[in-house]
């Protein structure tokens, strides 16, 4: 009795993906023994694979909701319209302060000009090319206090997304293809850590069996989460892979190994 | 000879003043006008969410990661002490010197799951607080004469086992007793190796 409560408690949170490798392990023994457990179990998936089945996330909201949201949406034209004044301003803006620098420079350049001009009369005027290295010597301090304050770009960082790994050691990138067994899906795309979570995802094909859809990725080694778009707009975890994890929103992730020998 | 150098010169100086004054100018037209599209008019509030953003760049951020990341969370709704959390998550991850960009795939996973922005935020920090536990561990690792080859990869592996339920002192305790594969951590094991054992003389 004891361990079937202990399989209740586990079957609760495999539901959920959040079982370790082991628990899953320990469960599944105890799901071939027990038949009240295993029945427990596929009442359950039915329950969850009924209500993903479901039409209701499908269904088209009522047109005067619809229309209430899409006026309460900013209007993409003003939106532009905003972002350009914006940078007419600033390329004013930046016009308007290089004029200034440059009355500054030639006031100021001027002047020593006439100053390093009034010099070499003095001596001879002939001797004007020695002066020179003064002259630069002084040009170099405004432009470098200019410089100073720009702050120091840092070292490239990869692309958002990409996987840490790719940071700037260099690796080896291993091909992983990945399977997704789904016969009532139109489209299916997979997203993850790897593609920043792009909602558009990196499509799968048919793989010739009807309903198996694939995808080669090309991979760093390491850890990364992922889930399977269907139809452009349903999220679910991958029910084939080992490792599933919770995603902090409520839902499941799949985590894909990536070892640096061959891929998991 | 002497104009066209004062010219050469003026050009330069031009240049010089002129690019990051349009830079910066650029850069605060467009994050107050990005503010206010997505419905942040307040001018206090669009100052804090622009001085976080500039924190966030001298700490390390690029320009070319942050601009489109603040657009998602933007249009996401994401209000302003939202915004403000967000970017405060990545500016410690960066000084940590610890794998920023976890949270903009955490965040994006957020947005793509259409998860409620104070959920979105939670997820962020909570990242934040398993990276540190993930540094500690490896700095244990390190004290116990492990070598890490790639700190921010190892951070991320550590988390993952974080987040599955591994304590942090289990996984120190763990390594230590079995070693790193022994103790099946495998994705740990391209990144962290073991130490090299000393000959007694």
């Amino acid at each position: 009795m004891k361990k079937c409560d202990r399989s209740e408690d586990l079957l609760a949170r495999f539901v959920h993906g959040e079982v370790l490798l082991q628990e899953k392990e320990e469960l599944e023994r105890h799901l071939t023994d027990c038949a009240s457990c295993k029945a427990l179990y596929w009442g359950i998936t039915e329950v969850d694979r009924t209500l993903r089945e479901m039409p209701g996330k499908l269904v088209d909201p009522p047109p005067h909701l619809r229309a209430k949201i899409l006026l309460s949406l900013p209007d993409p034209a003003a939106s532009r319209r905003a972002s350009v004044w914006g940078r007419w301003a600033a390329v004013g803006g930046a016009f308007a302060c290089a004029l200034l620098a440059l009355i500054l420079l030639l006031r100021f350049g001027g002047h020593r000009e006439s100053r390093v001009a009034s010099l070499s009369s003095h001596q001879s005027a002939g001797r004007a090319a020695p002066v020179q290295p003064k002259e630069d010597g002084n040009s170099a301090g405004p432009i470098a206090t200019a410089v100073r304050p720009v702050p120091a770009k840092p070292l490239p960082a990869p692309a958002p997304g990409a996987p840490v790994a790719s940071a700037p050691r260099v690796q080896v990138v291993r091909e992983v293809r990945i399977y997704f067994y789904c016969p009532p899906a139109r489209s299916v795309a997979v997203t993850g850590d790897f593609n920043g979570w792009d909602p558009d995802g990196v499509p799968l094909k048919a793989a010739g069996k009807p309903g198996l859809w694939e995808a080669t990725l090309q991979l760093n080694p390491g850890a990364y989460s992922y889930n399977f778009i269907v139809d452009g707009n349903v999220l679910v975890p991958d029910p084939d892979s080992a490792n599933q994890m919770p995603d902090g929103y409520g839902g499941t992730n799949s985590i894909l190994l990536v070892k640096n020998g061959n891929s998991v | 000879m002497r104009v066209a150098s004062l010219f050469l010169r003026s050009f330069i100086a031009l240049a010089v003043l002129a690019v990051p004054a349009a830079s910066a100018a650029a850069q605060q037209t467009s994050i107050d006008a990005l503010c206010r599209i997505h419905g942040i008019g307040q001018e206090s509030d669009i100052g804090r969410i622009r001085a976080a953003y500039a924190e966030a760049l001298d700490a390390g951020v690029t320009e070319g990661e942050l601009y489109p990341f603040l657009q998602d969370i933007l249009s996401h709704k994401l209000d302003c002490p939202q915004m403000v959390r967000v970017l405060s998550v990545m500016i410690r991850l960066r000084q940590e010197n610890l794998p920023y960009f976890v949270v903009f795939s955490k965040v994006r996973e957020g947005v793509a799951k259409g998860a409620p922005p104070a959920l979105i935020v939670d997820a962020a920090e909570s990242k934040l607080k398993t990276l540190l536990k993930s540094r500690d561990v490896l700095k244990s690792l390190e004290g116990l004469g492990y070598r890490v080859r790639d700190f921010q990869n190892a951070a991320v592996i550590v988390s993952s086992y974080i987040e599955k339920g591994y304590a942090p002192k289990e996984v120190v305790l763990q390594v230590r007793k079995k070693g790193v594969s022994g103790a099946g951590f495998v994705a740990l094991a391209g990144v962290v190796e073991k130490p090299v054992k000393r000959k007694e003389r």
